[in-house]
């Protein structure tokens, strides 16, 4: 396991080298001026040229790349052309938000989509599966912004149930800060009125984020259930008169969780990388609506900083991926 | 009893006209919130955008020497009076009594100076230029400022009410190897404007409260606290005002003019912003020839386009903006195809031609008035082809003659009421190939001499009239640019909103937030 990881880590070191070398060379080529759009549409040469000569962006590529992947080596992702920040401290701000909006939705999905994957499968071709597979369909076609919307109109406006943006109301200043995951700063600090209303502001976005990733997760649970509950050593559990939630839970269900394992697993990788559009229809200031905001302004550095995060996250989620494998069948660690 | 009674009555009286408002006079109505798409970049007033929010934020907080007054004129603000030199270089200004900033720390000539000395050195963000021709800053005593010209320049004077005070305490306090603390200064405001900075949450909001020591006092009905919210969409913040928790969206769509009609609890406002919408012809192929110029200048399809903008828009008149210093009429926006046809013929292109148009993108207006002028062009055998891009990518293609558009198609916008900065923009040629400005590749010596000595003359000289309305009248008759129409700005309001009215010259951006209330 140990030489897995340490794999992973020289892969996902090369892996962050050639996308930074590239993404730097595209943004580079790109035809847009960067200086100009950082300094605002009225702005006069001369102050173009200030921002310009400020950011570096005056001096000869090869000294530009030199100069940004040595910083990158020492951690410093550059500095935002439009919010004036270090990039990681811009990511830092970012990150939290979507983390928060990520692992509810992942333990969303993961809790119900496996239990209606398994529900499904247990009572194959009955009407818990058929309303199970008509709610995975409907869960698989509708896009998470359009969900957004309607859940907007329907729980928020018309209903007055759940917030309708935001992660705290307008007059709730965030708890004090410990992991910019507001539900946990609030309850570390004891505010558990902070704490409510930041549970409140989830429940939309998380809904619209979880919906279409559930039914997948329910959808490949069930697949692999079906496959697995017809395989002999099933039908050798119950002869030997096993407890049925036993045979399933225990026999067929460990037995079926690598790809479900798999799909969630790229599932959270999304998750954690910012889901614009959802980010964008309830004002949620994550890394998915920083990264969107940044292409739109040539924020070059803050770009390839969004990336390069998001690289990772889907190097780390798979490589857990991978361990769990090997948890799930000792078989594979011999292989 | 009777006499007793209205002795009392007396005493009261003369008791309520000695005691000095206090406090207690103060009617807070709650919390303002600004529902806004767009983040500034920075509270730094020496690093001012052209963001709306931005202006609407650094202004609640900071104050300037001078200011415009609702008619457009420059009234006292930090300083109370002043005296300008005949030669129109030296400025003597005398600095306000009494006035804290948000530390504590209090307002004089010296802190005067270190803000406009800090101002200068940064020169960064959209206000840089107006400290350009300056000198000197001295202190003259305790609280008197003398601020010398290198030239008489009348932009100096027309932009300084958009230069703000720093406390000079927190820039003593907080620069970092000579930053003239601009890290601090980013995400932190001291200033002395009535409402002082309580939080800024990057990517949510920017909460400031009344800062209960401001020099102008606090009586009658306010608003206690002003939040600024950023990244809400359209949709959002419309549905956020029904509801009461937010009260004013800046810059709203035509759609949203729609949907506001719809609703009692939302007001709709509009102004003239100091910002025309133009058409430049680079000066290049066919477009070299002066009769086609004029031929286009004649084809565009004015009246369509202001009906199109849902009458949420004025016709032009010159390539300056009306009501700005030096104006004059000098143009006719009525659209007459024959003449342009007529013209077209005279200079041998009665066939057409083919040109490359390029407005800068995500913006409805911009598109309506390319397509209209693409259909009215199709009439005359020119083909237009149209590019809708980012403001990035335009500039990078306009700053090269070989790569510029033949056509291009802007906003422009200026900081102060004054024709010539806007002329300055559209053509002068030191924009040319820079990429800011004059992408029609205008080069004409007469007219930028006009431009350039309007400037030094002393404010209110009747010259600066003649001299603009004179290249006003050179950009119309060689038609160097179609000034197409001042678009209007449209904001809404929450019904409970008292006290706001649109500020066309607080640049970027000012909604005097000490002057509103809530009711209700």
């Amino acid at each position: 396991m140990g030489r897995l990881i340490l794999e992973r880590l020289l892969t996902l070191i090369l892996k962050l080298f050639g996308m930074a070398v590239i993404l730097f060379v595209v943004t580079q080529v790109l035809p847009a001026d960067p200086a100009a759009v950082a300094a605002g549409t009225n702005a006069r040469p001369e102050q173009i040229e200030r921002i310009r000569a400020e950011l570096g962006l005056d001096r000869p590529f090869h000294e530009q790349f030199i100069s940004y992947i040595s910083g990158l080596a020492r951690g410093d992702l550059g500095k935002s052309l439009l919010t004036r920040r270090a990039v990681s401290d811009d990511l830092r701000l970012r990150f939290p938000a979507t983390a928060e909006l990520a692992i509810f939705s992942g333990v969303v999905i993961v809790i119900l989509g496996i239990s209606m994957g398994i529900l499904a499968s247990v009572q194959a071709g009955g009407t818990v599966d058929i309303v199970i597979r008509m709610l995975v369909v409907v869960g698989m076609g509708i896009p998470p912004f359009v969900l957004a919307l309607f859940l907007q109109l329907i729980f928020a406006k018309s209903l007055d149930w759940f917030p309708l943006e935001g992660r705290l109301p307008t007059l709730i200043a965030p708890p004090p800060h410990a992991t910019g995951l507001y539900t946990i700063d609030s309850l570390l600090a004891g505010q558990w009125d902070v704490f409510w209303s930041s549970v409140q502001h989830l429940v939309l976005p998380v809904a619209a984020l979880s919906l279409g990733r559930l039914a997948v997760g329910a959808r490949f649970t069930r697949s692999g259930m079906l496959e697995t509950l017809s395989q002999p050593y099933v039908r050798t559990a119950r002869a030997k008169g096993l407890n049925e939630n036993r045979v399933i839970l225990r026999h067929a269900f460990r037995n079926a969780l690598i790809p479900v394992v798999t799909m969630l697993g790229i599932q959270i990788g999304f998750l954690l990388s910012g889901a614009v559009l959802v980010e964008v229809v309830f004002t949620w200031p994550g890394l998915g609506r920083y990264a969107v905001e940044s292409v739109v302004s040539f924020d070059f550095y803050a770009v390839i900083g969004a990336a390069l995060v998001i690289a990772v996250i889907f190097v780390v989620s798979n490589t857990i991926v991978d361990l769990l494998y090997v948890q799930l069948d000792p078989r594979i660690q011999h292989q | 009893m009777l006499q007793r009674k209205r002795t009392l009555l007396a005493l009261i009286a003369l008791v309520l006209i000695l005691v000095p408002v206090s406090s207690a006079d103060v009617e807070w109505t709650g919390a303002f919130v600004l529902g806004s798409c767009c983040e500034p970049n920075s509270l730094d007033p020496a690093a001012m955008g052209i963001s709306q929010t931005e202006g609407y934020v650094i202004n609640a907080m900071y104050e300037g020497l001078t200011q415009y007054s609702r008619a457009g004129e420059i009234a006292p603000r930090l300083a109370t009076s002043w005296e300008i030199s005949d030669d129109a270089l030296t400025y003597t200004l005398s600095i306000r009594d009494g006035v804290q900033f948000h530390d504590g720390s209090s307002l004089d000539a010296e802190a005067v100076k270190l803000s406009l000395d800090r101002h200068k050195a940064l020169g960064q963000g959209n206000l840089g230029f107006i400290l350009a021709p300056v000198d000197s800053v001295t202190v003259v005593d305790d609280m008197t400022v003398a601020i010398q010209l290198n030239s008489a320049d009348f932009q100096f004077w027309a932009g300084l009410p958009h230069i703000k005070i720093v406390s000079a305490q927190a820039l003593a306090e907080n620069d970092m190897d000579g930053d003239l603390a601009g890290e601090f200064f980013r995400e932190n405001a001291v200033g002395t404007g009535p409402y002082q900075l309580v939080r800024w949450d990057p990517g949510r909001q920017t909460e400031m409260a009344a800062f209960a020591d401001y020099w102008g006092g606090w009586e009658g009905p306010h608003i206690e606290r002003f939040i600024a919210r950023y990244g809400l969409d359209y949709t959002t913040r419309l549905l956020l005002m029904e509801d009461g928790e937010v009260h004013l969206i800046d810059w709203a769509g035509l759609s949203d003019v729609r949907r506001a009609a719809t609703s009692s609890a939302i007001h709709l406002n509009f102004g003239n912003p100091l910002q025309g919408f133009y058409h430049f012809m680079k000066q290049d192929g066919p477009l070299a020839n002066k009769q086609v110029r004029q031929a286009l200048l004649h084809a565009y399809p004015y009246q369509a386009m202001i009906e199109v903008m849902g009458g949420f828009a004025v016709p032009l008149t010159s390539a300056a903006l009306a009501g700005t210093i030096g104006h004059c009429d000098v143009f006719e926006p009525v659209q007459d195809l024959d003449k342009a046809r007529e013209l077209l013929a005279e200079a041998g292109y009665a066939d057409g031609f083919s040109v490359r148009q390029a407005y800068r993108h995500a913006n409805e207006p911009r598109r309506f008035a390319a397509v209209l002028f693409q259909e009215a062009l199709a009439e005359l055998n020119i083909e237009v082809m149209l590019d809708d891009i980012p403001w990035g990518t335009f500039i990078d293609a306009q700053r090269n003659f070989d790569t510029a558009y033949d056509m291009s198609s802007h906003w422009l916008n200026i900081p102060i009421p004054y024709a010539g900065e806007m002329l300055f923009r559209l053509n002068h040629s030191s924009l040319i190939d820079t990429g800011t400005g004059n992408w029609a590749w205008y080069d004409n010596s007469d007219f930028d001499a006009l431009l350039e000595e309007a400037p030094t003359l002393a404010p209110g000289d009747p010259r600066i009239d003649e001299l603009l309305c004179e290249a006003q009248q050179i950009l119309i008759d060689e038609a160097v640019v179609i000034p197409v129409m001042l678009s209007q700005y449209i904001d809404l309001t929450h019904s409970s909103v008292r006290g706001y009215q649109y500020d066309p010259y607080g640049f970027p951006g000012d909604l005097h937030p000490y002057d509103i209330w809530l009711e209700g």
